[in-house]
């Protein structure tokens, strides 16, 4: 299945992308989703663990179950205001 | 989008809201910055995920009119380029008494500043911040 990702603010430099898409096993859950990134991302590993991670606009948590389709956003903290 | 804009913010909008209400207590909250980390600032430049920062927004008026008894809640945040003096931020409330309008409008700019999906991604500087 293929999920699309959606990055923010400095992490955009750190992927080097806005949106990128991952094909993953079925059922793939946003921890494995997280670890595929970090592997082919290493520098993501500096910020894993400040960022929060939404799914359909909505944060959840790392052992959610991504379906075909959804839309990872990946959220660094926030700084609005 | 609805409390989300690229355009300059004005505060008399929701003035006109609050004097049309006629009891109960009005309380604002205005982010006009001049300054980041404590240097002088030309302007800031904020991104958001916009359908989910709207959605949390809308999900947090809810509860906050539920929570507080809010009769009526302004909720604006620039986008883009935001120069100094301009605003950044309102976030208006009205409720039948003070102590509801203060708190919910506490509420509301925590929820704001802890999980909206917003950021400042880029500040510009008068003079070469001194870190």
């Amino acid at each position: 299945m293929t999920v699309q990702i959606r990055v923010f603010a400095h992490l955009k430099t750190v992927l080097g992308a806005e949106t990128l898409s991952a094909d993953l096993s079925e059922g793939a859950s946003v921890a494995e989703l997280l670890g595929y990134l970090q592997e082919v991302y290493p520098e993501l590993r500096r910020w894993r663990s400040s960022v929060r991670v939404a799914v359909n606009w909505e944060y959840v948590p790392a052992d959610t179950a991504l379906q075909e389709g959804d839309e990872v956003a990946l959220i660094p903290p926030v700084s609005g205001g | 989008m609805r409390y989300l804009t690229y355009e300059v913010l004005s505060a008399d909008e929701w003035h006109r809201e609050a004097m049309s209400e006629h009891s109960g207590a009005s309380v604002e909250f205005l982010v006009v910055r001049r300054l980041e980390h404590g240097t002088p600032i030309e302007y800031l430049e904020y991104e958001a995920y916009e359908p989910m920062a709207e959605r949390m927004i809308e999900q947090y008026i809810q509860q906050a009119q539920e929570q507080f008894g809010l009769s009526r809640v302004y909720f604006r945040h620039r986008l883009g380029k935001v120069r100094v003096n301009e605003i950044a931020v309102i976030i208006g409330v009205h409720a039948p008494h003070r102590d509801q309008a203060f708190a919910g409008c506490q509420f509301l700019l925590e929820a704001l500043k802890r999980d909206v999906p917003i950021w400042k991604v880029q500040a510009g500087y008068l003079e070469p911040p001194t870190t």
